[in-house]
């Protein structure tokens, strides 16, 4: 298809274009329409793309350089229905994003819509190319706009500290990508991943493969924010600019884990050891998931709770893949969308506080926010969402996801996902019980946070009168949107046919390699879903917040005691997110040591 | 964590890390004896179908050349991001590069470093002019060219004052250039689709290998990343130098 | 002496880590960063190195000549260039940030933690 490298060079082009109009003086509203109709008409680009996708996988050689002899010399993009969904993904938060800015960075304005498009294009591009240096290259390009914009608030050292540590961990995350990819070329020759798969599929995956591989998921791993990688993530979604955090809490992450899962499938599916693999995936995704709505808890900085509940998330996610079946992985895309659309439109929740109180501390605002009906009403709703409640697209994928999982002989991965979710809904429920409804008092888990997020640097130059319309406005699309996926019949039915193309790796490297279509009409598994999972889940959040929000009924002095064993293990936990750069590199060694030792023993 | 369990933590995990990687670098073909195919593969057909003669160039431009689109926006998202995060604080105000110290007196210019300068810079922007051009002929290209080009402009910071190279940044003439030169590498290299062929593809008269004007689109797409790397590092430079001569703490009026 | 390179590599990596690990200077830390960095050039360029092997440009070659893969130094060059570029955005977050806490040493109480 023609239009096939339009979402990535459109952006590009109209980044540049935008840093040449900042020249002219107070054109900011131009600024602002000009970036918000790029967004749109990527997304317009990616939904025509994921419609083609699900009939044949698209495969666009740039210069014109298909393969000579079998052996591809250029880049290609490859795009199934799961990259395309992705890309749309991205595309939709970014578009949403800059709907909430438009009141936004009046008095600064520089370059910030410029890099809100890089960053875009990245995402774009990481979601389609079907070749390993590509990856890394629009890896790269994601890591730079990201750190940009994190660092956006040069007035608090909080951003300027948590950039460095984000661009740090990433940095090194690349160099193990490079590696990777440098053990690929030299063994197999090529850099694209169908070639890799198809060598790999004839020759096997010898021990300096099973190295690469391992290196290519423990550098995607750092961006998707997996235990022992995770340590930078709070720090960065923090304190970054609202839209930013929308976009890297919202896709930023799950793309790492979207590149693990494109590398399995494509290059090592037919000949790494199956169960290995899985259970050190399970395991790091469910560790990651029990440490971030644990670490959720403890906040009551109100985006970094945000961002704690988003390393829970992707640990599920990882889960989800990690479970190594076609069917989960469809229903981890499903929550990878609802979860963006649901986590950007949290995000927006606080920029509205901060917005209004220059504030996001839960225990100075509590009771603050009685005024603000609509957003009360759509916080406390996205944090049930947030947790699974059906009919919630959340509740869907997660109900697949625990679908295959138990088919698969991993029944425990549901009780892990239960309580996370109800660990994670509950922190945000309890964060919006405080704020917009003014109940409960300072908890002994959450007060002490060494983090307050009193005192924010304000976003905006004015603050006056109710809620301007467009901060709001994503927030209910958003939100409107997780729903719909939900309650819309044909998702689920989309999102096991993408798991089934994703998966299919032989079909991927045979359409390019040779150009062949291969149909592929997923089986539908017969069992039906729990839908009750995520009433559970949902109920159970609602305890949490209840459990943090009022006193409890258990007698006096079991609650004493259980607060004296809690407090050791979670002051411990607390004191390893030390917020320095120089714990997580070793945390970082450390996990990277044992999973490549790992590797060796696959 | 405490410093010396960090570091024994740390030696631990990077011994076994260290060994594991070794050996998996040591299951590659001896050291010596690349096998290919892709790099010959390169090398056999870029004369016949691009007549172009150097293969790095060839793969960064052409086989390969979509990464370099991409390369060149991660310098431009770079550039932006540094000046975005270079701009004053609402506690700082733009004074005049002076010296402040008011314990010494300026030192005069030493006009050793002065000539030196005033030799060097028109040299080594011609240097670079010339690496840019023959990017698809000889070793260098665009970046190597536009990295010389900045580094001329270095030569009037250290010859001169910092007044003088703000001169030649000063305006909005050097972003445009950069501006110019990232839009003007994704635009060219869109041309091809107006006609229905792929993004990138080389529809530029191809020449005849060896000469000036050969390769199709590699002279062009060097000359832009040149003029954006050159107003890229120049940019950069004037950043870091107002920080430390220009930016001050908002006296309290 | 064939294992050299590799050795070199995961030398420089390592090293460039524990630099990162034990640094008291922000300005350290992003040259270790660097350090880092040229492991993966040693690397890239090791692999596609051939014995006796002359630059990929084909003027005036002596006929069946060995020429070093091309693909590997432009990997290279793209390497070079994100390195430049993310050291100096990392650079620029260490001086506003010792602007306003008056310090490099990344070991301070940091402002986001727990």
């Amino acid at each position: 298809m023609e239009m096939t490298p339009l979402p990535v060079v459109v952006p590009l082009v109209m980044a540049a274009v935008l840093v040449g109009l900042e020249a002219i003086p107070g054109n900011h509203r131009l600024l602002d329409i000009l970036s918000l109709a790029t967004a749109l008409v990527v997304l317009c680009l990616d939904l025509v793309l994921f419609d083609t996708a699900l009939t044949n996988t698209i495969v666009y050689w740039f210069g014109g350089w298909a393969p000579m002899g079998g052996f591809p010399v250029g880049i290609a993009f490859v795009i199934d229905p799961a990259g395309a969904a992705l890309a749309a993904l991205a595309a939709l938060l970014t578009v949403m994003g800059l709907l909430f800015s438009w009141h936004y960075f009046r008095a600064i304005g520089t370059f910030y819509h410029s890099l809100m498009l890089l960053f875009l294009a990245s995402l774009q591009g990481f979601t389609l190319t079907g070749d390993l240096f590509n990856m890394f290259v629009f890896f790269e390009l994601m890591g730079v706009a990201a750190y940009a914009l994190t660092g956006y608030k040069i007035e608090d050292t909080g951003p300027l500290e948590g950039a460095l540590n984000f661009s740090v961990m990433n940095s090194i995350g690349a160099f193990l990508v490079l590696f990777g990819i440098g053990l690929i070329y030299g063994r197999t020759g090529g850099l694209n991943l169908a070639w890799a798969g198809s060598w790999v599929a004839k020759h096997g995956a010898d021990r300096t493969l099973l190295v690469a591989f391992m290196l290519l998921v423990i550098g995607f791993l750092i961006k998707g924010a997996i235990v022992p990688f995770h340590f930078w993530l709070p720090d960065a979604h923090a304190v970054a600019p609202t839209p930013a955090s929308m976009l890297f809490s919202g896709i930023m992450v799950e793309v790492g884990l979207y590149a693990v899962a494109r590398i399995y499938w494509t290059v090592f599916s037919p000949s790494l050891h199956f169960l290995p693999l899985r259970d050190l995936l399970l395991c790091i995704g469910l560790a990651t998931s029990l440490a971030g709505g644990v670490m959720a808890c403890l906040q009551r900085h109100m985006k970094r709770l945000l961002a704690y509940s988003t390393v829970s998330h992707s640990g599920m996610m990882l889960a989800g893949i990690a479970v190594l079946d076609s069917n989960a992985l469809g229903g981890t895309l499903l929550y990878i969308i609802a979860h963006g659309m649901i986590k950007a439109g949290l995000f927006i929740g606080t920029g509205i506080i901060l917005y209004h109180y220059s504030s996001i501390d839960e225990e100075k605002l509590r009771g603050k926010g009685c005024q603000m009906k609509m957003t009360a009403f759509l916080f406390c709703a996205s944090g049930l969402a947030l947790a699974g409640l059906p009919p919630f697209a959340t509740g869907t994928g997660k109900a697949i996801i625990e679908r295959s999982a138990e088919a698969a002989g991993y029944g425990s991965l549901s009780a892990v996902f239960l309580v996370c979710s109800g660990l994670t809904g509950g922190a945000v429920l309890r964060a919006g019980a405080s704020v917009f409804f003014g109940v409960g008092s300072p908890n002994f888990m959450s007060a002490p946070a060494p983090t307050s997020g009193d005192r924010e640097p304000p976003e905006t130059t004015s603050q006056t009168g109710g809620t301007p319309l467009m901060m709001w406005i994503p927030f209910l699309l958003l939100v409107a949107g997780a729903f719909a996926a939900g309650v819309a019949p044909q998702a689920a039915g989309l999102a096991a046919q993408a798991g089934a193309r994703f998966t299919d790796g032989a079909g991927y490297r045979a359409a390019v390699l040779t150009g062949k279509e291969s149909m592929l009409w997923p089986p539908l598994p017969s069992a039906p879903l729990r839908w009750e999972s995520g009433a559970e889940a949902a109920l159970l959040a609602v305890v949490v917040a209840a459990f943090f929000l009022f006193r409890s009924p258990l007698p006096d002095r079991l609650v004493k005691g259980l607060k004296v064993v809690m407090k050791r293990g979670l002051s411990w936990l607390r004191d390893i997110h030390s917020g320095y750069i120089g714990d997580y590199v070793t945390w970082f060694m450390i996990g990277a040591s044992i999973m490549v030792v790992i590797a060796v023993l696959l | 964590m405490r410093q010396q369990v960090r570091i024994i933590l740390f030696l631990v995990a990077a011994t076994l890390f260290g060994a594991v990687f070794v050996a998996a670098m040591a299951g590659l073909p001896t050291f010596g004896d690349y096998r290919g195919p892709y790099g010959d593969l390169v090398m056999q057909t870029v004369l016949k179908l691009r007549q172009a003669q150097q293969g790095v160039a060839a793969v960064t431009f052409d086989y390969r050349g979509f990464d370099t689109v991409c390369e060149e926006s991660i310098l431009f998202a770079a550039v932006a991001g540094a000046m975005l995060l270079m701009r004053p604080q609402e506690s700082e105000q733009l004074s005049d590069a002076s010296d402040q110290a008011s314990d010494r007196s300026l030192p005069a210019p030493v006009s050793a470093v002065i000539g030196c300068g005033v030799v060097m810079f028109p040299f080594t922007l011609l240097l670079g002019i010339y690496v840019v051009l023959h990017g698809h002929l000889t070793p260098g290209g665009g970046f190597q060219g536009g990295v010389l080009l900045a580094s001329a402009f270095y030569f009037v910071y250290l010859s001169g004052e910092y007044a003088d190279l703000l001169e030649y940044v000063a305006g909005h003439l050097v972003t445009l250039f950069k501006v110019a030169g990232a839009a003007a590498f994704a635009l060219m290299a869109a041309i091809p689709t107006l006609k229905g062929h792929p993004y990138m593809l080389n529809v530029m008269p191809l020449g005849k290998a060896g000469e000036l004007l050969s390769a199709g689109f590699l002279p062009l797409y060097n000359c832009s990343v040149g003029i954006e790397v050159a107003a890229g590092f120049l940019l950069l430079l004037s950043s870091f130098l107002r920080q430390v001569l220009a930016i001050r703490k908002r006296r309290p009026s | 002496m064939n294992l050299l390179p590799f050795l070199v590599t995961a030398w420089l990596f390592l090293a460039g880590l524990y630099g990162i690990a034990t640094s008291r200077n922000v300005i350290h830390l992003v040259s270790c960063l660097f350090v880092a960095q040229s492991s993966t050039y040693v690397f890239l360029l090791s692999i596609g190195f051939r014995r006796q092997g002359t630059a990929p440009i084909l003027d005036e070659l002596p006929a069946g000549a060995r020429l070093v893969d091309p693909v590997v130094q432009s990997l290279a060059l793209t390497d070079i260039v994100v390195g430049a570029t993310v050291s100096a955005l990392i650079l620029v977050f260490a001086l506003q940030a010792h602007k306003k806490s008056g310090t490099l040493d990344p070991r301070r109480a940091p402002p986001m933690r727990g």
